[in-house]
């Protein structure tokens, strides 16, 4: 393969513009796989911490407990939800809440919330509210815990340890009072959030309220967020008119469509970006071969034929497609991973989003398929990009080549 | 000085398919960055200002400490002398009053917490989207000062239809427990569960009324044609307020008064930063490439220049004037061609999704991607790139200065 | 004789060992009847408001009660019924009764001091407190008893500690303090002016001071009332709420 050795050995004749070309195609590549990761990145950390704070990916409550969050609207036979819960394969957690409003009142000052019984080992594994504890615990499981936000505790002006009464419209009307004590104090990016979850234990919410062992509703995780609305399906399916099953699209319908204007604006920048490369490339390429008119007159001149001239020009730009690709691969996947697993902190670009606390860290994602996809098309458009110049040269005279300036 | 200019120029056409192709990358880059910054601040502003007119309005005067601690306490005159300090302000558009506070909402046997707000119909309509989000009946009129618009989940929750008489029932400023019938004459969708299940508009009169604050309200909401103005309209107000007298007073822009849309718009503005810097940096290298490529690929020429007896200084301002020619032409064509996308695009923005009418009806605003045409775009962007391709030049300008003939001549 | 010695140190024993919950059930016995009826003036001072409202109230022991607001005319006929647990409010001016929800309970009712919920609790001090007799003071020339309480384990109270003075002559409270857990004394109760209403004896004022927003105050007065009557159990009913006008 006399052929691929020799334009192999053109590459390196002339360092400088294969160098040029060749951190045109790394840029290139490692722009993209950049801005992949940053974006997908973008997008799971708007909804993870939407979703995670509460929401999930689905719930199930009886029919009409979203629009009317009272006692009275909890569900009824919980069992046959959580057999058929249990039954669905591509649910990878699931927890079971009581959700109400209600009044928590300190010696200082009360407060209207959203009061959630929880059970908090089947929580964890829900939503991400224990990853935001800044003082305290999470729970451990002693009677009449309760875990609020920083927000609360200075609204409330208490502390770690201090006492609350919790009130609440029982099932048979009257009002149900508990005493807790603060094992915790949460701060999550959402202050509107802050302000009103308060969490507890699901028994003694159960036992305030008087509702026996019924729950108001059950949150699902699923093994894939993007089958959500097929598992939603399905339960409504399985589950019949009484109950509701609502997915994240429902639930925060706002933040959904945030999201699709976000996914189509990034979707415009690949677009441009993506067209800046391409350009960027075929002008180098361009460039490179104008400057070696002369050489190909003189090749042709001594008889090369015009089929292998193309298919060394070829050659050499797959070459360097392959080496540019490579290295703007690992430089690229790298950076993502890298910065993946370190997090980038917006919050240093901007005083304001400190507030916003672990919502502001950025995780870039890494995506096996993206990354390989870059890396072949730089590579395609390389070998087109060279097509033009290619056939220029071969229409070449070799006189006329050779005496060019 | 003048020659080198002439024969700059002349350099420049004498090998046109050169110098076109560094012309259009340096055309390229400028009109991508032109049309990429035009889309993403436009698009941002857009959502803003979406986000805000639906609620906040984009300034809000308050009594100080209303933000952190709403109560009725924190009242204030209107119109009064505030009226008069913003009578006058340029940039604004209007402004209206608002009562804001929590009460109980009952119907036959069922009852429900509400949030209160009273409202001047008309003078809200410039201001925020109240009336665009009513999906039954209508909005309160002018004079209709026992209507009530109530929330659709909230309707629906208590069982009412439009037309019912419900009672209201809120602790007023002196403690003493106002009630009042009020007709339901529209249902407003704002898409957010809570708000939907809560919030009832009425006059600010009735709710003056209701709540024993004659003369009174807790917030004036004033609106801009935008939100470039507001940070001049903000200080414009705080140095009239001052003036008047009305210390206990403050003027709050839509950043202060939802900090937690101020926080997410400022997340996205760093996202698009960060991407703007990826398509610079990717635009840059193109450029330098191909500056260095238009400038090494004439070292013959510039080796038999200096073997005339061109000084090296010369050659080097030589080859300056060009590339600052150069990059002047592709600049303007890239920088005008990108404005022009922006301008069609302002006009005929991207609407996302399916159905337009669906999304209006769910989301309350359009999602759409559409520029601003703001002037500062172009010359900003062009500014940018020009000094991309002076800092490009700057390595081959190197190379050129220290190039000896001999060695110019046998470059390949 | 040796018996008799026996009977009589234990009639001693028992006559001089009342405990200190005995002290405080007889103290709040001698403030409820089983039934009262009364007419009463309540005073809110905030620094924004003073207001002056006069009521007649029915009351059956802890389980009922009916408050009718006699003045000022802007609240004249607004009333509250207590059943229990449960609170009523009828207004006059829209003609509607309306349950009160626990989002209202906390409220302050009719701007005073006192919450909705102080209104419906049933407590009763022994019931959530644990309590110690600490010492004698003289309060209002009178001397008493300094009771220290702290809330049993799960009592649904938001109170630290509270102190209690009793008199020791005529077992009336004088004053409660409330404190939180950290120490802060955050209301103070005062028992004063006591009178004579029919055969018995009682302080007619009570005021409760916020002592965090000092300016902040509610009194209570009693300017008449009778214990223990009959009163028929029509009175705390819808009707009776919703009827125009206060017997």
């Amino acid at each position: 393969m006399m052929i691929l050795q020799i334009a192999w050995r053109n590459l390196w004749r002339n360092k400088r513009r294969s160098f040029i070309i060749l951190t045109s195609i790394i840029v290139g590549v490692a722009a993209t796989d950049w801005m992949d990761g940053l974006a997908r990145g973008y997008t799971t950390q708007m909804l993870e911490n939407q979703l995670g704070a509460h929401t999930a990916h689905l719930q199930i409550h009886a029919k009409g407990f979203n629009d009317n969050k009272t006692v009275q609207n909890f569900m009824r036979n919980s069992d046959s939800v959580m057999m058929a819960v249990k039954s669905k394969g591509q649910i990878k957690n699931y927890s079971r809440r009581i959700v109400t409003f209600g009044l928590l009142s300190s010696a200082s000052n009360s407060s209207g919330i959203s009061l959630v019984g929880i059970e908090p080992n089947q929580e964890q594994c829900v939503t991400t509210i224990h990853r935001n504890i800044v003082e305290g615990k999470y729970f451990t499981n002693t009677a009449n815990e309760i875990v609020i936000s920083r927000q609360m505790a200075k609204t409330l002006d208490v502390g770690l340890g201090d006492r609350l009464v919790a009130m609440a419209s029982t099932q048979d009307g009257t009002v149900g009072s508990e005493l807790f004590r603060i094992t915790g104090i949460y701060q999550s990016p959402s202050l509107s959030f802050d302000k009103m979850y308060v969490y507890v234990p699901l028994q003694i919410m159960q036992q305030m309220l008087h509702v026996d062992d019924r729950i108001a509703e059950i949150a699902i995780i699923g093994k894939d967020i993007d089958s959500v609305e097929v598992m939603k399906k399905e339960l409504s399916a399985k589950l019949g008119s009484t109950y509701e099953v609502l997915s994240y699209n429902d639930l925060l319908p706002s933040l959904v469509s945030q999201i699709e204007l976000m996914n189509s604006l990034m979707y415009l920048f690949f677009v441009l970006i993506g067209t800046a490369l391409i350009f960027g490339v075929i002008n180098t390429f361009l460039m490179a071969v104008y400057e070696r008119i002369r050489e190909f007159g003189v090749l042709k001149s001594i008889g090369m034929k015009d089929v292998y001239l193309l298919i060394m020009i070829e050659l050499e730009a797959l070459l360097l497609g392959l080496i540019g690709s490579i290295i703007g691969t690992i430089l690229g996947a790298g950076v993502v991973l890298i910065v993946g697993k370190v997090g980038l902190n917006l919050a240093i670009f901007s005083k304001g989003l400190t507030a916003f606390g672990s919502g502001a860290i950025l995780y870039p994602r890494f995506d096996w398929f993206s990354i390989g996809i870059g890396a072949v098309i730089i590579i395609m458009i390389c070998l087109l990009a060279a097509i033009y110049p290619a056939r220029r040269a071969m229409k070449l005279q070799p006189m006329q080549a050779i005496m060019y300036v | 000085m003048s020659m080198l200019f002439k024969l700059g120029w002349r350099n420049i056409w004498r090998n046109k398919r050169r110098s076109i192709l560094t012309i259009l990358a340096i055309a390229f880059a400028t009109f991508l960055t032109v049309a990429f910054e035009g889309m993403t601040i436009g698009t941002w502003e857009y959502s803003v200002s979406n986000s805000v007119e639906l609620f906040s309005g984009y300034l809000q005067i308050q009594k100080q400490g209303f933000q952190e601690n709403p109560s009725l306490n924190k009242n204030f005159a209107f119109p009064g002398k505030v009226a008069d300090c913003i009578n006058n302000v340029p940039n604004i558009i209007g402004f209206a009053p608002r009562i804001q506070t929590d009460g109980l909402i009952s119907f036959r046997d069922n009852s429900s917490g509400t949030a209160i707000i009273g409202i001047d119909p008309q003078a809200e309509v410039k201001l925020s989207r109240f009336q665009d989000r009513i999906r039954k009946g209508r909005m309160i009129r002018q004079d209709g000062l026992d209507e009530m618009v109530v929330g659709i989940t909230l309707l629906k929750n208590l069982s009412a239809e439009i037309g019912d008489t419900v009672v209201l029932l809120a602790q007023g400023y002196d403690g003493v427990m106002g009630n009042q019938k009020f007709q339901v004459v529209g249902a407003m969708k704002f898409g957010t569960a809570e708000i939907d299940a809560t919030m009832i508009l009425l006059h600010y009169q009735a709710a003056q009324e209701l709540l024993a604050m004659n003369g009174l309200v807790n917030i004036v909401v004033i609106g801009t044609q935008g939100l470039q103005m507001v940070e001049n309209v903000h200080d414009t107000v705080q140095e009239s307020l001052q003036r008047h007298g009305l210390n206990h007073l403050s003027i709050l822009t839509w950043s202060e008064v939802m900090p937690e849309l101020k926080q997410g718009m400022d997340l996205d503005k760093i996202n698009h930063s960060i991407f703007m810097a990826i398509l610079v940096i990717v635009v840059a290298f193109g450029v330098m490439n191909t500056v260095l490529m238009s400038i090494t690929e004439r070292f013959r020429e510039f080796g038999i220049t200096l073997a005339l007896g061109m000084q090296s200084s010369g050659l080097v301002k030589l080859v300056l004037i060009e590339t600052i020619f150069i990059s002047l032409v592709g600049i303007a064509i890239g920088g005008i061609i990108g404005h022009c996308v922006n301008l069609y695009f302002y006009y005929h923005p991207i609407l996302l999704g399916g159905n337009v009418g669906q999304l209006y009806e769910e989301y309350g605003f359009l999602p759409m991607i559409i520029p601003t045409i703001r002037l500062s775009v172009p010359f900003i962007a062009t500014g940018l790139i020009f000094l991309l391709c002076c800092l490009a030049s700057l390595y081959p300008l190197y190379r050129v200065q220290n190039l000896e003939p001999l060695k110019g001549i046998r470059h390949t | 004789m040796k018996f008799l010695a026996i009977i009589f140190l234990a009639l001693t024993q028992i006559l001089v060992a009342q405990n200190v919950v005995d002290i405080v059930r007889k103290s709040e016995d001698l403030l409820k009847g089983v039934s009262s009826k009364g007419k009463f003036r309540m005073v809110v001072e905030t620094p924004d408001f003073t207001r002056t409202m006069e009521m007649d109230a029915w009351w059956i022991g802890n389980e009922k009660a009916l408050i009718a607001i006699t003045s000022p005319k802007r609240e004249a006929g607004n009333k509250t019924l207590k059943i229990n647990n449960e609170l009523w409010m009828y207004l006059r001016n829209t003609e509607t009764t309306i349950k009160v929800p626990p989002s209202m309970m906390l409220q302050s009712w009719n701007g005073s001091d006192f919450t909705n919920d102080d209104l419906v609790r049933e407590s009763s001090l022994p019931d959530d407190y644990t309590m110690n007799i600490i010492g004698e003071e003289e309060l209002d020339n009178t001397l008493c008893w300094k009771i220290e309480m702290h809330p049993k384990p799960s009592a649904p109270v938001v109170w630290g500690k509270l102190n209690h003075w009793i008199r020791k002559k005529d077992y009336l409270p004088t004053k409660t303090e409330f404190y939180n857990e950290k120490g802060t004394l955050m209301r103070t109760m005062r028992y004063s002016e006591i009178r004579q209403f029919g055969n018995r004896i009682i302080p007619s004022k009570w005021e409760m001071f916020n002592n965090i927003k000092k300016q902040h105050r509610t009194s209570f007065e009693y300017l008449d009332v009778q214990f223990d009557i009959t009163i028929s159990d029509k009175v705390f009913s819808f009707r009776e709420l919703e009827k125009g006008r206060s017997r």
